[in-house]
């Protein structure tokens, strides 16, 4: 307990003490008064309020002994009111004496404050206030009192047990739950906001100032946006109890916004242009807010180097501060933002017209509607088991409209949920100007980059996994595509690098595009690495086509940088980036000219949760083809299939294609010679084609994929199982793996 | 571009000194100060403030049965209600009558100026 502190807000607390002046007045008649009224309910809300205005008052100037003070009486106030207690007169005579303490306690530092005034003082004034052993005193005196009170409760046989502990314990619980409930809410509300204002400044504001240095409206952004994130930790921070593990890290993090803050009003009031030397700083400082976020978030703490970035950010500030000292009028303006934070809320409140709800839940009701999916195609299924079966067309057709009522609206239900799981692919696209300036900047290469189609939708779960292959092939667009300047000159092309980032919708599927004009893939050095390395035979590489030599580059193991550079490429990329991007159902293909770029090309489905297939049969089981693998189902007749080295090969439209049967690749049986004409599902998976033969097309549908678990999660060629209307469980085909599977087949 | 109206409710002149500092820094306007509960509910129709920042403890009416009021006027009426170490099962109650903003005692001018800007955002998310 300390018995001295500083005061600082003098005005204020003058304030305070009027204010408990007048509430002390009085109390003491009051509080005689409760000897005999002690049901009086309305006298003891007065008194009851009047403690309850000091204790709230002290808090705000820091004055804590006056703040435990009322709270000890407030609390035996408390239990008169409950009628825990029944009022003694040793109860009121402890009670006087406490607010005698408190009194004498409030007008000896408004004595302080006088003398202060007299002597003309400025700034803080330092408090003593020893007297902490009659202060025990009094404070003991209550407590015993009450406690007595108690007792005498339970002599008098009432069924209550310590009425008034049992009381402080629930108090006491209450409290404790509600601030660590409060704590939980103002992290995750502290984490989310201040998350949103690093990439914005990171993303956007810091690039625009990177173009224009002067960019006033960018400046003021971005203080107001480091400004909010103090604000936000100053709550969360008032919140959290000091023994919590990162609680020195918010600390840390507190100060180093509140200095880079100052750095900032500092640039905006003297119109200092926003150098490459700041923004690197920036930048050092964001990368420093994430880290600490991320440790917050995790509740682990570790060193972040808070010293050096705060001693960065100080010697810039007197660095700025010595330099343009002669302008001093103007680093008087005042701080804040005034007026123009109105507008700014306003014009936030327009774009942000939305609530945030739980991943969980969506998911969960997404889950619930795949389930509905399935229910609904049992349904059809009965309609025409009535009809064929049971010969009851009449109720059959009736059966079929309603089936057809429920289908309609689950389309609009699954429409829907879909469209609040979609989110504008600019979350992730934002990230990707760092990655380039980054890279810029380390290989002094020059480049921008041209993003299109920031606003195009795209579900949740897929942003998430697409973002880590997005990232990694901008890096080699940037690092490996991209020449520098000395050598991209005598090629006659401009002196800065584009990479164009485009997304748009196509036939129910998103793209996204990854453009360069930088030296492309040379498909002759490709082909020379991989008979080296031993990927294929020489002459396997001479048998392939162009498309195929270039997508060696997707092999695990496979890098062609030249160098391993610190950016990219230790030859554990692009098999990852294909094996991710395909655990999501899309697809990649790349498009590449020398000296002219490449131009990689991801394509994506809408949605993860539902899928569309085609139904076949073959040797009597049912499988599913994914519809986003299939180019189109063809009749093959069977004098067009010609056989070369133990591999089938067909002409189609001039293209010469590969043929197996599905029966023979999942080993179900053979090929069957009896049959002219032959159904074929053409598959592809980007770079080529397949003809694969089946005994029967059956129906296209929607299906929901279930993964299967265990043993039969890593069979060749299948990639889940369904569910049909009727019941039956069929297997979902992997069109990709099929590829593999037909070309390794002899 | 209108400004933030702000009423202040509250018994402690003090009180209504700190709000109204931070609130005028940031452009908001103070269009009603009320001393107790009974004020409040009285000013409310005429003054009509964006944003009400409510005390628990006062004289004539608490801030509890002032807000029960002010929503029945006008369900949509945005209150913070400031509470006190102790307060917790008036908390309690006030959010059974939909009030969704707390502020604990003490806080600083900045966080109510935070907490008023949480509130306008989510206003017009209705």
């Amino acid at each position: 307990m300390s018995s001295g502190f500083y005061l600082d807000d003098i005005d204020l607390t003058k304030m305070f003490i009027d204010e408990w002046t007048e509430c002390l007045e009085g109390l003491e008649k009051e509080i005689l008064k409760l000897e005999v009224h002690s049901d009086d309910i309305e006298l003891l809300n007065d008194i009851f309020r009047r403690v309850h205005s000091i204790k709230g008052g002290s808090s705000f100037v820091g004055l804590s002994g006056i703040t435990r003070l009322s709270h000890e009486i407030e609390f035996t106030l408390d239990a008169i009111r409950k009628k825990k207690v029944s009022v003694n007169l040793e109860l009121i005579d402890s009670l006087l004496q406490a607010v005698d303490f408190l009194n004498s306690y409030i007008s000896h530092i408004y004595n302080k404050l006088k003398e202060y005034d007299s002597s003309g003082g400025n700034g803080a004034i330092y408090i003593e206030f020893g007297d902490e052993q009659r202060e025990n005193s009094v404070l003991e005196g209550l407590k015993k009192a009450l406690e007595k009170c108690e007792n005498n409760e339970k002599e008098d046989g009432k069924e209550r047990e310590k009425p008034g502990q049992e009381d402080a314990e629930l108090d006491v619980l209450q409290t404790e739950e509600f601030k660590s409930k409060l704590a939980e809410e103002m992290k995750e509300q502290f984490l989310l906001e201040s998350t949103e204002h690093v990439e914005r400044i990171e993303n956007q504001l810091l690039i625009q100032l990177e173009n224009n240095g002067d960019d006033k409206d960018a400046i003021h952004e971005m203080f107001r946006s480091i400004h909010s994130i103090k604000g936000g930790i100053g709550i969360y921070l008032a919140t959290i109890p000091h023994q919590c593990p990162y609680y020195t890290t918010l600390k840390e993090f507190s100060e180093v916004v509140h200095t880079f803050e100052s750095l900032l009003a500092l640039v905006r009031d003297k119109g200092v242009t926003f150098d490459k030397k700041l923004i690197d700083l920036s930048f050092e400082v964001m990368d420093y807010l994430k880290i600490s976020m991320n440790a917050v978030a995790s509740e682990e703490c570790h060193d972040s180097p808070t010293a050096d970035i705060l001693d960065k950010v100080e010697r810039y500030i007197s660095n700025l501060q010595s330099v343009s000292g002669n302008s001093t009028e103007s680093s008087a303006k005042p701080v804040r933002p005034g007026p123009a934070k109105i507008a700014d809320i306003q014009q936030k409140s327009n774009i942000m017209q939305s609530i945030r709800v739980s991943q969980e839940k969506l998911d969960k009701m997404m889950n619930m509607i795949s389930e509905l999916l399935i229910a609904k195609n049992a349904f059809m299924h009965i309609a025409s088991r009535l009809n064929l079966e049971y010969n009851l067309p009449e109720m059959s057709k009736e059966v079929k409209e309603v089936g057809a009522y429920i289908n309609r609206i689950s389309d609009d239900l699954q429409n829907a949920i879909m469209s609040i799981r979609m989110v504008e692919i600019k979350t992730i696209f934002q990230r990707m100007p760092r990655v380039v300036r980054d890279i810029s900047q380390s290989t002094g290469k020059k480049m921008e980059l041209i993003m299109e189609g920031e606003d195009t939708e795209i579900d949740k779960t897929i942003i998430e996994q697409i973002s880590d292959p997005l990232v990694h092939l901008i890096r080699n667009a940037a690092d490996h595509g991209i020449e520098a300047p000395e050598e991209r000159l005598p090629k006659g092309k401009a002196e800065t690098g584009r990479i164009v980032l485009r997304a748009y919708n196509k036939n129910k599927h998103v793209y996204i595009e990854i453009e360069d004009d930088g030296k492309g893939i040379d498909a002759e050095s490709l082909k020379k690495k991989a008979v080296e390395k031993g990927f294929i035979t020489e002459t396997e590489a001479e048998r392939m086509s162009r498309s195929q030599l270039i997508n060696l580059i997707f092999l695990p193991g496979f890098s062609t940088a030249k160098q391993i550079t610190e950016v990219s490429g230790r030859g554990v990329g692009m098999d990852i980036v294909k094996s991710n991007i395909e655990k999501i159902n899309g697809n990649i293909t790349i498009e590449s000219a020398v000296d002219k770029g490449t131009k990689m090309i991801i394509q994506l489905p809408l949605t993860l949760a539902v899928s569309r297939g085609l139904t076949v049969e073959a040797s009597g089981e049912t499988y599913i083809f994914p519809l986003e693998y299939i180019v189109e189902t063809v009749k093959i007749s069977r004098n067009n299939i010609h056989r070369f080295n133990e591999k089938y090969f067909t002409h189609l439209r001039g293209d010469v294609i590969g043929v197996e049967w599905l029966s023979r690749i999942f080993l179900t049986g053979e090929r069957d010679n009896e049959k002219e004409e032959l159904n074929a599902v053409i598959i592809s998976n980007g770079a080529e084609k397949y003809a694969i033969i089946v005994d029967k097309l059956k129906s296209e549908q929607e299906f929901v994929v279930k993964t299967l678990d265990g043993h039969l999660a890593s069979i060749p060629g299948i990639s889940g199982s369904t569910l049909l209307g009727n019941g039956r469980v069929v297997l979902i085909v992997n069109p990709a793996d099929i590829i593999q599977l037909a070309q390794e087949k002899l | 571009m209108k400004g933030v109206k702000l009423m202040i409710v509250d018994d402690s002149p003090a009180i209504h000194v700190i709000i109204e500092r931070a609130a005028i820094a940031n452009g908001y306007e103070v269009c009603a100060h009320a001393k107790n509960g009974d004020e409040a509910v009285k000013m409310y129709e005429s003054t009509r403030p964006d944003i009400i920042t409510m005390d628990i403890t006062m004289p004539v009416k608490d801030g509890l049965t002032a807000s029960k009021e002010i929503l029945a006027q006008n369900s949509c009426a945005k209150i913070l209600m400031l509470s006190a170490m102790g307060d917790e099962e008036i908390v309690k109650e006030a959010r059974d009558i939909g009030i969704t903003h707390f502020m604990k005692k003490p806080f600083k001018g900045e966080d109510i100026v935070n907490a008023i800007n949480n509130m306008i955002l989510e206003e017009t998310g209705d």
